[in-house]
């Protein structure tokens, strides 16, 4: 699936790293606490939360993946965007709660 | 004046926004007296900022306000109804310098910090001012190098403070970023990077200050993280995940769930853990290169 | 749709009392930092986190949840249990991962 595809079903807005827009993701991880995402991330993909401090950039980094989908229409801090544009790391929020976030996009890749 | 001095006034110049608390639970204007009291038990505060559903503060209550209330059996009232409306803020152009003058001059016990549409972005205390005060150096230190020369072992050492949620991981990156310039495999990458981040955040949430030490030579990675903090007093429980006694604000960090320590052994061919209550922990994780 | 119904067609155990599970969940609430659970969730949602601490029973009987599901195989410790079945509060644990159970439970119409 397409990110584009993923901004427009949720309505998102892109925060940082509009050109990756034409990547294809597969894996998609809901979680707020970043040992579980330490632990239970195998793949590259996105990661759906509403944890918004810059530690879930750092656990991003550490994981490669490759972007980050903030839900209840959260937007991060400053410091949290910027650590996102230096590690070329994709940001988008939508209004969607994560449960809904999950269950639009659990859809649409069933479709295909 | 003396240098010390000149650091600290340096220090007052800086926002209030890196000194506030900026991890509060909001709540709503229709939540009940009795619920926002259960909010504030929950989280161990002692005030909360009232925010509407785009996030603009339209008041605070405090614990004293809530049980009043409930003394005057007003528990199912909305705490829209009680709470203070015409509050005091703080913007995100104060200094620090400023929040202490509000301090002093109003004599509140906290300051939301708003932005030009009156959205909360955080909360600030005296405590917390006493708290991240210590912590609000812009020095850290940088990689300090040393190549032995006979057995080609390459040392990475920083340090990093503890409370410090804001450069913490910042470690970790480097230590990444150094491994993969040479070019050692995504696994081998990905299990140093996911046991360095975890110890490097266990000594910002439970100890004082520590180090995080890199050995890198030909065969294997030992990643040592040793801290002065109040150590842990039954090693045996810490490491079963689930067991956690990071305090609620942690927990709304996304950290102190109780699988770091579980999550740093699965990432290592060998493990160690030493403690000293009082005095100290010493974590040693061994990754081997195949 | 009632909890019991959801236990037939989704790989999820049972950890609470066998009598709290004749709820029907009214839409899902996914997240794990307590804070954002009372300010968002709404009575009567299914709620998944991987937060075992007890403080989970103390927010799900607050905000009136249907039930607790623990995702990703983890196991809540005893004494979340006991709370849990205490406070008449259904509780449940399932190996597939927060985003697939999402998935499945907004499949089926719970919204």
């Amino acid at each position: 699936m397409k990110l584009e595809e993923v901004k427009e079903l949720l309505s998102a807005k892109v925060l940082c790293g509009e050109c990756m827009l034409d990547r294809d993701v597969e894996y998609f991880y809901a979680s707020d606490l970043m040992s579980d995402i330490l632990a239970t991330v195998k793949e590259p993909g996105i990661l759906i939360t509403a944890m918004v401090q810059p530690q879930v950039v750092r656990t991003t980094q550490m994981l490669d993946l490759i972007g980050i989908i903030f839900v209840n229409g959260k937007v991060p801090p400053e410091e949290t965007l910027s650590l996102a544009r230096s590690n070329e790391i994709l940001i988008m929020s939508t209004k969607y709660s994560m449960f809904e976030t999950c269950g639009k996009i659990y859809l649409a890749l069933n479709k295909k | 004046m003396r240098e010390i001095d000149r650091d600290f006034y340096n220090l007052l110049k800086l926002p209030v926004t890196l000194i506030m608390n900026a991890n509060m639970p909001k709540v709503l204007p229709d939540r009940k007296v009795f619920q926002v009291r259960e909010i504030l038990k929950i989280n161990q505060l002692d005030g909360v900022a009232i925010t509407d559903e785009d996030g603009r503060l339209v008041g605070i209550v405090t614990m004293y306000d809530l049980l009043k209330a409930i003394e005057e059996d007003k528990r199912d009232a909305f705490v829209e109804d009680i709470m203070t409306k015409n509050v005091v803020t703080l913007s995100p152009s104060h200094t620090l310098a400023d929040a202490i003058e509000y301090f002093r001059v109003y004599g509140y016990g906290r300051f939301p910090v708003v932005d030009g549409a009156r959205v909360f972005l955080g909360m600030v205390t005296p405590l917390d001012i006493v708290i991240r005060l210590p912590i609000l150096k812009e020095e850290r230190e940088e990689i300090k190098e040393g190549r032995g020369e006979a057995t080609k072992v390459i040392r990475l050492e920083f340090s990093v403070e503890g409370g410090d949620f804001i450069n913490g991981g910042e470690a970790s990156s480097k230590i990444k970023r150094y491994l993969q310039n040479l070019g050692l495999s995504k696994d081998i990458i990905k299990r140093v990077a996911v046991a360095s981040y975890e110890m490097e955040m266990n000594i910002v949430i439970h100890a004082y200050r520590g180090k995080l030490i890199v050995e890198i030579s030909s065969d294997k990675i030992i990643i040592k993280a040793i801290d002065e903090g109040p150590g842990i007093e039954d090693v045996d429980k810490a490491i079963q995940p689930g067991y956690s006694t990071a305090s609620p604000k942690v927990r709304e960090l996304g950290f102190g769930a109780g699988m770091g320590l579980p999550n740093i052994i699965s990432c290592s061919d060998e493990f160690d853990i030493k403690s000293n209550v009082g005095v100290g922990t010493e974590v040693t994780s061994i990754i081997y290169i195949k | 749709m009632t909890l019991r119904e959801l236990l037939d067609v989704l790989p999820l155990t049972n950890l609470g009392n066998e009598s709290d599970l004749e709820k029907t969940p009214k839409g899902g609430y996914v997240g794990d930092l307590l804070s954002n659970v009372m300010r968002f969730a709404k009575e009567g949602n299914i709620w998944i986190t991987v937060q075992t601490h007890i403080n989970v029973i103390a927010v799900a009987t607050l905000i009136g949840v249907s039930c607790v599901i623990f995702p990703c195989g983890v196991k809540p410790p005893e004494e979340t249990i006991a709370k849990a079945k205490e406070e008449h509060i259904a509780i449940l644990s399932t190996e597939l991962d927060a985003f697939t159970l999402c998935g499945k439970i907004y499949e089926l119409g719970i919204r």
